[in-house]
């Protein structure tokens, strides 16, 4: 940029102040309302705090938009708020980690788009450290010539949008993966709200029912809906050292970040996919902030796919050369240890539950006490289920690997996470040995990376101590001989 | 304990790592022996309000806390002793370690290329013995050296922040 440039956010941001600060006014005051909902008195009231809201949240977004400006000099962006509070803020290019696009319905409606400044820190990790509301038009052009700078990246979006993508990704794939690929607890949480919501129904628990159908939304229906929502239209390309994904049905994103700034690729498979052997693909990256922070490589596909994509998009982590190590057998025993302290805890609390249940419950009917006592009884030997189902799933699929430049941990359970990390991105280890794993010369290693959110802990199955204090000593030895070269991630 | 834990003339284990001096178990205990009157305290108030907080379950109820109350105190007693014999701690130009624990022992290592940020700080029990915290921050967590002397905490971090300083110097 050869001459300074002033921008100023475009005005519809007043208006999305406006309206977002009366929803969250107008659902405060409804929540609160109670049974008086029902009379029909209270509208014009409401109306009017509504009124007086939009109109004090509409003089105080025009101050604030009149008094902030965002300079583009040839060096850095300088954010200047100039109100009674006022911030001056200076991010230099150079310390850019991404520009990210993302467009909302009042985007679409005043043909906008939101520009999102990611700067390389863990501090600022959780949001943006500015955000810049243009013209579609002239946002494009500007995040153009930031990416050139950023990624020193010769084509423009428009060329950018001739890239075919890296896999083809259909919409029904990602409504696939907004069933399958969430968390097996969130499922299970799910699950259970929804026998919750058609007991209530079955009783005609009109506030039981509401609860029960608020959990089943919080719990089941929305991260579905979110997942959907986010990925649909989803296409992932590569140029030179910059990937980029673009996604969204009623907002838009399209987020880029190069490749030096991945610290690890994760294989993801729930429970449920992997009884499909479908997997997804995530990335942890520095410098990608809000809900773009772990950005999606690939969405759910069958496994072979993930795996051909990952070897495509991001070859830097792949190491055929790697020797898997199966987590040794007598690893059990620690683990059933462990197993059995929790059921130990677990079950005496269902059980004092059962018998606390049992002497509120003597005034009801036999069916509900029956009932109660089933789900209690249930609750024990599901739990005890699940712990014998967490030591074996464990001990058939946790492994660990070492490659020249990264090494592989795959951890978890029902839910397994195959974690490709790469030695230079480790800030710190450690390693731990309970007091029955030491007897088998077994530990757990903790890898600490910086993220996107702050920083990321990755903690390994048990294996041989001395393989597992092998990661630290790569990471220093790396560092010493030179093989570790700061200037690659900058 | 094993012969890991045997220190030299120069103080140092076998394996080089430094061991702590013996008034930081003086601290520990002062810490333990704070942290048991606190529990003292909750158990007190278990008891005295016992039939409205177990209801119908009052024998169970006392039983289980009575059972905690003796576990946790135990551990009070004896942590200190065990962990004091564990903590071993060293420094060399490239990294930090430290080797702690009671039940469960860890292993830290901090590269010192990684290491962006030295803090030392002293709680009110360590200002009592002279004694001081080393914490090393990273971009992806902190390492704590504990109970260290302060003169020693001091001299740790200043090594560090100079190790710090010409790393990034060669880099300019």
């Amino acid at each position: 940029m050869t001459e300074d440039r002033v921008f100023r956010n475009h005005p519809s941001v007043i208006l999305r102040n406006v309206i977002s600060a009366c929803v969250f006014i107008g659902l405060i005051i409804v929540l609160n309302m109670g049974s008086s909902v029902e009379d029909g008195g209270w509208v014009p009231y409401v109306a009017l705090v509504l009124v007086v809201v939009a109109a004090a949240v509409a003089v105080i977004s025009y101050y604030i938009w009149r008094k902030t400006t965002y300079t583009f000099t040839s060096e850095e962006i300088v954010i200047r708020v100039d109100t009674a509070f006022k911030k001056l803020n200076h991010i230099q290019y150079s310390k850019l980690a991404s520009v990210n696009v993302r467009r909302g319905i009042l985007n679409h409606l005043f043909g906008t788009s939101i520009l999102m400044f990611n700067v390389n820190s863990s501090v600022n990790a959780q949001s943006a450290e500015g955000t810049l509301t243009l013209k579609k038009e002239i946002a494009d052009r500007l995040r153009d010539e930031l990416n050139s700078m950023i990624f020193q990246k010769e084509i423009t979006l428009q060329e950018d949008l001739q890239v075919p993508t890296a896999i083809h990704i259909s919409n029904t794939d990602i409504i696939l993966h907004g069933f399958l690929a969430q968390p097996t607890i969130s499922s299970i949480f799910g699950v259970l709200a929804t026998i919750y919501a058609i007991v209530m129904i079955f009783f005609g628990s009109s506030g039981g029912l509401i609860s029960a159908l608020f959990l089943f939304f919080i719990g089941e229906v929305i991260p579905i809906v979110t997942s959907i929502l986010k990925y649909y239209n989803y296409r992932i390309y590569r140029v030179d050292d910059t990937i980029t994904i673009e996604c969204g049905m009623i907002n838009n994103y399209r987020s880029s970040f190069k490749v030096n700034k991945v610290n690890s690729v994760r294989i993801r498979e729930p429970l449920l996919a992997r009884a499909f052997h479908m997997a997804t693909l995530e990335a942890e990256v520095v410098g990608l902030a809000g809900e773009e922070a772990i950005p999606i490589l690939c969405p759910l596909k069958r496994r072979f796919e993930v795996e051909a994509l990952f070897r495509n998009i991001i070859p830097e982590f792949c190491d055929d050369s790697m020797e898997l190590v199966h987590q040794p057998r007598v690893a059990l025993v620690p683990m059933v240890v462990g197993q059995v302290i929790l059921a130990v805890v677990v079950i005496p609390i269902l059980y004092i539950l059962y018998k606390v249940l049992f002497v509120e419950l003597r005034g009801y009917d036999g069916f509900i006490a029956d009932l109660v006592s089933f789900g209690i009884i249930a609750a024990m030997v599901v739990s005890v289920v699940l712990m014998v189902g967490y030591v074996g799933l464990a001990q058939s699929h946790r492994m660990f690997a070492r490659g020249e430049e990264v090494f592989l941990f795959v951890h978890g359970s029902f839910d397994l996470n195959t974690e490709y990390i790469m030695y230079d991105k480790v800030q710190c280890t450690c390693v731990m040995s309970g007091l029955i794993a030491r007897r088998f010369g077994l530990s757990r290693c903790t890898v600490n990376l910086m993220s996107s959110t702050g920083f990321k802990q990755i903690v390994s199955g048990y294996f041989h101590s001395p393989d597992l204090e092998s990661v630290g000593e790569e990471v220093v030895a790396r560092i010493g001989d030179g093989r570790y070269d700061y200037r690659r991630f900058y | 304990m094993n012969k890991d834990f045997d220190v030299d003339e120069e103080g140092l284990t076998i394996d080089g790592y430094h061991v702590l001096e013996p008034v930081s178990k003086k601290a520990m205990y002062l810490r333990n022996g704070i942290g048991f009157v606190i529990l003292a305290l909750v158990v007190a108030i278990i008891v005295v309000y016992r039939r409205d907080i177990f209801v119908e379950q009052v024998d169970l109820g006392m039983s289980a806390t009575m059972a905690v109350f003796v576990l946790l105190t135990v551990y009070l007693i004896v942590a200190p002793s065990v962990y004091y014999r564990r903590y071993r701690y060293r420094m060399d130009d490239d990294k930090v370690e430290v080797r702690k624990g009671i039940i469960t022992i860890t292993h830290d290592m901090v590269p010192i290329e990684r290491v962006h940020q030295v803090n030392v700080s002293r709680g009110p029990i360590n200002r009592r013995y002279g004694l001081a915290n080393v914490l090393v921050t990273t971009a992806g967590g902190t390492v704590s050296l504990s109970y260290l002397e302060e003169d020693l905490a001091e001299s740790i971090a200043t090594k560090l922040n100079e190790k710090i300083i010409e790393m990034l110097k060669k880099r300019d």
